[in-house]
């Protein structure tokens, strides 16, 4: 089982959209794919239609009772933990652990996962604390959405910085530009500077409409038009992901 | 653990339909039909259902193949052979093919019923319009050579994970709606062919009748007379039209059969109707033995080129190619000595003989009991084993092992046509211990008649081409040694096959077999010992 980490610690940078993408992807591929929605929003999961039950909380993820709360999506070999509310406070429920366990948390919960699953993918909140340092131990491949801005640059920087500290590999961080706007100098300018480094992958997934409009469909944007200018690049994107994942 | 979604499926009655169930779902639902699709196959499988016994169906649209599993769910897909009844070497290398040989091996994939069938795949929905259970109904009309029509309906609900509560809510009222749940190992043409009146299972069994035990000889011969009477008749048509080998050696079984019961009658039959019948049965069987030892060693063609090294395989190919030229022509020999007016009148008059509308079967009503007489001649054909097990030395001729081989035939069959006179599991019991001796000894004849066929038997290929002649007499060379080799060692397999047969415990087995229906029989002997 492979798992990916959708993460950035800013908001709005398209992590929910890559993250339903990128699964409805693997899955269609013909993998076995589950979606964790890790962020309270629950947006991953408003996307697929799906509520989680009332009995699920943070606690009982935390514990390990989680499983049965796992939901089948509308696509074959596609399935999703939903988020709640009460994640909002997985910060405060990890650091209640002990110093030992506390960091490789959630690397221990999603173990159990790979009988079922090949794929896992994590739609993480925008923070850089200690969920964040369990979501970099528990992931194998790291993909960072960069929208060729500053303010989006300084968080990848935060990010290598926190794996710097962590002593974290930070060749498992994959970076690719998000919402790009070709008609503006700054992204072109932004992207030509850092496309070259090897964190940063080929593919970018430009701003689309079809891609803001998946809050009205509620689908992924290949299960509204398969052939589908965004359908393609996410396509494109996950080829790519997948490749460099196994070099890792 | 691996996760399984439940799924269910269900026969409906005919007047149910999916919009009814959506109907008693309740509100916060809403059932879409999502897909609708037409679909014509034909169902391809061996004469004996080898496939379907094996728990899989093989469907084809013109070209397109799909194997399917019990559950319905396709297992490999393909193009292959236009042909109406091909083999499994008719397909092209892949998966398909590769579960064809495995299950079919030489028997032919012969069309044994046309589906037409319109899928509909519906979602059921939740107030969030996510789907949360998916359903399929299949309507099918079958149709069966010279059977009439059969309607089916079936309903196949998945479920969906996390959604446990609308898959039971939809099962109950599928229930209470006449829904038939069929068990999850059931074949998916299972309730057609039901409906159909066919049972796989029964085609692929072996000869088996069941005789009441106070029937006299008369009824006992009649019964398994026109039980194997209607193994040849069953296996004729596929003979005639050669659809594969096996009818003919199921054919050429039927016959050997029935010679064996003639024989065993024989002197309790009116004396002109029996040699009548002992003749021209021994006439049919011999029409039918040249094409039949070409098939034996066809069906070897892979054995034979692996016991040789690769510079005699071209020579063993020419061999091969003149005796597929060589069968052709027995076969329409054959075929003409099978539709000939003497082959009709002899299964009909048979089929009369057995029916006792002949006016000398009338006469043998009422004499004596079946099973007494079957437990002598058993008894009889035992003893008869062990003598001539017990001359069978090291340096015996073939013959003599030959002359057992027959005996071993003999008892065997008797044990196949009576076995429902005695007890069933001890006679189950003597027939294992009897096939371990019958495969040794046939082993054994089976080399030696390939060596002298392979030496002696004039070569089908006509060739003035000396080198060709040379490479083929090569290939032969090498097959007789290779073949003599391994009758050496199925010969020192003997005395132990035979002592173990012939041993206390199959002595006391026969004995407790024929046990009380002996009882009262005259000319009683102990068996000799060995």
């Amino acid at each position: 089982m492979k798992t990916v980490a959708i993460y950035s610690s800013k908001g709005g940078v398209g992590k929910t959209a890559t993250a339903v993408n990128l699964a409805y992807t693997a899955a269609a591929s013909g993998k076995r794919v589950l979606l964790c929605d890790m962020d309270s929003q629950g947006a991953a999961s408003y996307y697929f239609r799906i509520r989680a039950k009332k009995k699920f909380n943070s606690q009982k993820l935390l514990a390990g009772d989680f499983v049965k709360y796992i939901r089948g999506t509308d696509f074959i070999n596609l399935d999703l933990l939903p988020a709640h509310f009460s994640f909002r406070n997985l910060d405060l429920a990890l650091n209640s652990l002990g110093e030992k366990e506390r960091r490789m948390a959630l690397a221990k919960l999603l173990k159990p996962l790979d009988e079922d699953y090949e794929i896992l993918i994590l739609d993480c909140p925008p923070n850089l604390t200690l969920l964040s340092e369990n979501i970099i131990e528990a992931s194998d491949v790291l993909v960072c959405p960069v929208i060729p801005t500053t303010l989006s640059l300084i968080a990848l920087e935060q990010l290598l910085k926190l794996f710097g500290k962590l002593e974290a590999d930070k060749g498992k961080i994959l970076a690719f530009f998000s919402m790009v706007e070709r008609r503006k100098s700054m992204h072109t300018t932004v992207m030509e500077k850092y496309r070259k480094y090897p964190l940063f992958l080929k593919s970018a997934i430009p701003f689309l409409a079809e891609i803001e409009k998946m809050g009205i469909s509620r689908l992924p944007v290949g299960a509204v038009i398969k052939q589908s200018p965004a359908a393609q690049e996410y396509t494109r994107l996950w080829q790519e992901i997948w490749k460099r994942s196994k070099t890792l | 653990m691996i996760h399984q979604s439940p799924s269910a499926a269900f026969s409906l009655s005919a007047d149910f339909t999916v919009h009814d169930l959506a109907a008693q779902i309740g509100s916060g639902y809403v059932l879409l039909e999502a897909e609708n699709v037409q679909l014509e196959e034909e169902y391809l499988d061996t004469f004996d259902w080898r496939l379907y016994t094996s728990g899989r169906s093989l469907a084809r649209s013109k070209r397109s193949y799909r194997l399917y599993s019990a559950a319905g769910e396709i297992l490999s897909e393909g193009r292959g052979p236009a042909k109406l009844r091909p083999l499994w070497r008719d397909f092209p290398e892949g998966q398909l093919r590769d579960e064809l040989k495995t299950v079919a091996d030489i028997r032919a994939l012969c069309p044994q019923l046309q589906l037409r069938l319109n899928r509909r795949h519906y979602h059921l929905l939740n107030a969030d319009e996510k789907i949360v259970l998916r359903l399929r109904q299949d309507l099918m009309t079958a149709m069966f050579s010279g059977k009439e029509p059969v309607d089916f309906s079936s309903l196949q609900l998945y479920g969906v994970r996390g959604y446990s509560r609308p898959f039971q809510a939809v099962t109950q009222i599928v229930k209470q709606n006449g829904g038939l749940q069929a068990s999850a190992d059931k074949n998916f043409l299972a309730p057609i062919l039901d409906s159909a009146g066919i049972s796989p299972e029964k085609m692929g069994a072996k000869f088996a009748v069941s005789l009441e035990p106070d029937i006299t000889v008369y009824e006992g011969l009649q019964e398994v007379g026109l039980a194997l009477l209607g193994d040849t008749q069953m296996h004729l048509p596929g003979v005639i039209d050669d659809i594969d080998s096996e009818f003919l050696h199921d054919f050429r079984i039927a016959l050997r059969r029935t010679r064996s019961l003639l024989s065993l009658c024989y002197k309790i039959l009116p004396a002109q109707q029996a040699d009548h019948f002992r003749k021209e049965f021994k006439w049919i069987t011999q029409a039918t033995g040249n094409v039949r030892d070409c098939d034996v060693y066809l069906l070897k063609t892979d054995d034979f080129q692996a016991m040789l090294p690769g510079r005699l395989h071209p020579g063993l190919a020419s061999y091969f190619q003149g005796l597929r030229e060589l069968r052709k022509k027995e076969f329409k020999l054959m075929r003409r000595r099978l539709k000939s007016l003497r082959a009709v009148k002899l299964f009909k008059d048979w089929q009369d003989f057995l029916q006792g509308r002949l006016p000398e079967m009338q006469k043998l009503k009422g004499q004596s009991l079946c099973r007494g007489f079957a437990a002598k001649v058993l008894k009889k054909r035992y003893k008869k084993i062990l003598e001539t097990g017990a001359a069978c030395g090291p340096q015996s001729p073939d013959s003599t092992l030959h002359a057992l081989r027959i005996e071993a035939k003999k008892l065997r069959y008797l044990l196949e046509f009576f076995r429902s006179l005695f007890s069933v599991a001890e006679v189950d019991l003597l027939v294992k211990h009897l096939k371990r001796l019958q495969n040794n000894l046939g082993d054994f004849n089976d080399l030696s008649v390939q060596q002298t066929m392979l030496g002696s038997y004039q070569s089908p290929v006509k060739t003035d081409n000396l080198e060709q002649m040379l490479s083929v007499a090569a290939a032969l060379g090498g097959l007789i040694t290779h073949l003599a080799d391994r009758q050496q060692l199925v010969r020192g397999e003997f005395n132990e096959t035979f002592l173990q047969f012939a041993g206390k415990d199959n002595q006391s087995l026969v004995q407790t077999i024929v046990g009380d229906a002996m009882h009262g029989l005259s000319g009683e002997k102990e068996l000799p010992s060995t």
